[in-house]
């Protein structure tokens, strides 16, 4: 991937367009990120590029209307938020004209992610009231929980906390975020999952949690495999006091945990295709994968900016994953055809040119 | 579709989209002017200016809550609403134009564990005006939080709160200015025992591999001697190791592990405090998260939980 913009593109359609004329003597553009969220500004910088002689004016088109020109052989544009091109291909081009009066274009795209607004869900249908009663039914609908109110109201609660906690660090007013803006905001909301589940809750065995539940009137609860524990229960049975010492609202083991963040985040709206449960190989740890930042990321205990840009744990090994669309949750070998395929840096857009590998999460692989 | 692989057929038509759109001239215009779908929020015109009151914390029953919720309509024309706590009944509310008003609301409370011990109870201070989540801050929040007579204080506070010390009864504020409130989950005992237990750890920054002290400082504010005092504490083994008997290692059903610190502490008099310390060794740089709380249990009851520690970083 080129540092700084994504201008390889261009002779690659030029070449699909068999427009040999073109070649050699069109302007360069680069837009400064390689895949803009749909909530976020775009600047896009033209240049001359291959272009000989005099350019007396270039013009910077995005999305097929000219959005400036400048006089001479340079433009720039900063531009959006996108979001009319929501999860599709936005184009941009620079129009050189020269001082013939003949012009010449350089065109390249970006994909536009939003995984916003995604408020739909399949109704949970396991064979314990909705809940897994089996392996084979450790899906998302059924782990998640969207259809239970208090999930909904966590992940407002996650958004409203975020927001003062965020402002009460931050010295000057002029940085502080609204819980409109969090809440409309990809990254916001992320990043308020992550700082939610971080301060609320904590780590507790699998074993003591299945005794939890069992004395809290959910013995029957029998998911198979990894006893993973449905959000909703986790937000209402897991910081329990009968029969319990729980030192925090929320109690569970790392999977536990990675499933509350899935919930709450598919509870504000993110998308499905944006949210999932990874599993490293060898097994011995789950966290999630998210869109952050224009990339899939790791998200894991602690704030999201904990797991950027530096490989620190061994248990990051992403090899099996599922979500909503995809699962049930587990180890089968189809679980880790799930990752390379569809959680590939950057998602819809262009790639950084390297073979799938868990290291794609990291920004140091993929800024 | 999302996640296509390089050399797919969709991501090749993906690359020749914006060429054939340039060809047509029928691509569509975005404009800064382009906004997201309407938010599932209450953003005015009326604002909530103060909520003051009393949360009075009973043993073995729900707490008794009045509030008084101060709002204003900032707009140039009347208004009527409808308010609400989160889950609760709705009051309808008619404001002139920059009027303001105060009413009476109480949340939803719930109250769990043992009516003779440790217990909780659970409310949602969570406002919703025509049933949506209210984005705006409130101005100021001033509420008392009054225990039980006898008890000594609250085990735990989901939400930051301050101890004052008039009165018969203990009582603590929940404060703010210009913040939301959410779900309020406080942990008190009506049991002999109550132990109030500050973590902290030296150093305060663990920007890099070694040796970080933890300490504990307990107090019995109980007044019984406590007896067969178990702390339990957790680490992420990935991020900590510790050498010693008070150190096992543990593992989830298939996966995750756990590095669990306890002790016992065998008596500890009513008024006394003790410093309890441990070394633990940090194997990288540990920053952006929380470490957990301690908790202290007699006989299975939880009678203290410490604060968590904010392990400080970029700052989200």
């Amino acid at each position: 991937m080129q540092p700084g913009g994504i201008s390889r593109g261009t002779p690659q359609l030029v070449g699909l367009l068999g427009l040999a004329v073109l070649a050699g003597c069109t302007p360069r553009i680069r837009a400064n990120s390689i895949h803009p969220d749909a909530d976020r500004q775009v600047t896009f910088t033209a240049d001359r590029g291959s272009v000989r002689g005099t350019i007396t004016q270039m013009q910077v088109e995005v999305g097929g209307a000219v959005a400036v020109t400048t006089p001479g052989a340079a433009a720039t544009f900063t531009g959006g938020p996108y979001v009319t091109y929501s999860n599709d291909t936005l184009p941009f081009c620079a129009i050189a004209t020269k001082s013939s009066g003949s012009t010449s274009r350089g065109c390249d795209w970006v994909y536009v992610a939003n995984p916003k607004f995604v408020f739909g869900a399949p109704a949970p249908n396991g064979g314990n009231s909705g809940y897994p009663n089996a392996s084979s039914e450790q899906t998302g609908p059924n782990l998640y929980r969207l259809d239970k109110a208090v999930v909904r109201n966590r992940a407002l609660d996650a958004i409203m906390e975020y927001v003062d906690w965020f402002n009460a660090l931050n010295p000057s007013s002029a940085d502080d975020i609204t819980v409109l803006q969090a809440a409309n905001t990809s990254d916001l909301m992320v990043a308020a999952v992550a700082w939610y589940v971080d301060h609320h809750m904590t780590w507790r065995s699998d074993a003591t949690n299945q005794t939890v539940f069992a004395n809290n009137g959910w013995a029957s609860y029998n998911p198979g495999w990894d006893f993973p524990q449905p959000a909703d229960l986790t937000l209402t049975i897991s910081g329990t006091l009968t029969n319990a010492t729980p030192g925090d609202d929320y109690e569970g083991d790392c999977e536990d945990h990675a499933i509350l963040r899935a919930a709450l985040l598919r509870a504000l709206g993110f998308a499905p295709w944006a949210i999932w449960d990874a599993i490293d190989n060898p097994i011995t740890h789950e966290y999630n994968i998210v869109l952050y930042e224009g990339a899939y990321r790791l998200m894991d205990y602690g704030t999201i900016d904990r797991w950027l840009q530096t490989h620190t744990w061994s248990s990051h090994q992403s090899y099996y994953g599922w979500n909503e669309s995809n699962g049930p949750r587990g180890v089968a070998t189809a679980n880790h055809n799930f990752l390379p395929n569809q959680v590939d840096n950057y998602p819809g857009g262009k790639t950084d040119n390297h073979s799938w590998s868990y290291l794609i999460y990291y920004k140091d692989t993929s800024p | 579709m999302i996640g296509t692989r390089r050399g797919s057929i969709s991501g090749r038509i993906r690359l020749w989209l914006p060429v054939v759109a340039g060809l047509l001239s029928l691509p569509r215009v975005a404009t800064p002017q382009d906004k997201p779908p309407a938010p599932r929020l209450y953003v005015g015109p009326a604002r909530l200016t103060g909520i003051r009151g009393t949360i009075e914390l009973v043993a073995g029953a729900s707490p008794s809550v009045r509030l008084d919720i101060a709002l204003r309509n900032a707009d140039a024309k009347p208004e009527t609403l409808q308010i609400g706590f989160r889950g609760g009944p709705a009051t309808q509310v008619s404001l002139g134009a920059r009027d303001t008003a105060r009413i009476a609301l109480a949340p939803v409370a719930q109250r769990s564990g043992s009516p003779t011990g440790t217990q909780s109870a659970n409310l949602d201070l969570a406002l919703e005006v025509n049933g949506l989540p209210v984005a705006g801050g409130i101005d100021t929040v001033d509420v008392r939080i009054v225990l039980p007579l006898g008890v000594p204080a609250l085990i735990r506070s989901s939400l930051p709160v301050t101890r004052e010390t008039s009165g018969e009864r203990v009582s603590y504020r929940l404060v703010r200015s210009g913040g939301h409130l959410t779900m309020l989950n406080l942990v008190y005992t009506t049991g002999p025992v109550t132990l109030s237990i500050d973590k902290r750890v030296q150093p305060a920054v663990i920007d890099r591999p070694g040796p970080v002290t933890v300490t504990l400082t307990i107090r019995n504010l109980g007044n019984v001697v406590a007896r067969g005092i178990r702390l339990d504490d957790s680490y992420d083994p990935r991020d900590f190791s510790g050498q010693g008997a008070d150190f096992q290692l543990v593992a989830g059903k298939e996966n995750d592990r756990r590095l669990v610190w306890s002790r016992s502490l065998d008596a500890l008099a009513s008024g006394a405090s003790i410093n309890v310390t441990y070394v633990l060794t940090a194997l990288l740089p540990v920053e952006s998260t929380s470490l957990s709380a301690v908790t202290a249990s007699i006989n299975g009851q939880l009678v203290g939980v410490s604060n968590k520690v904010w392990l400080t970083g970029k700052g989200r």
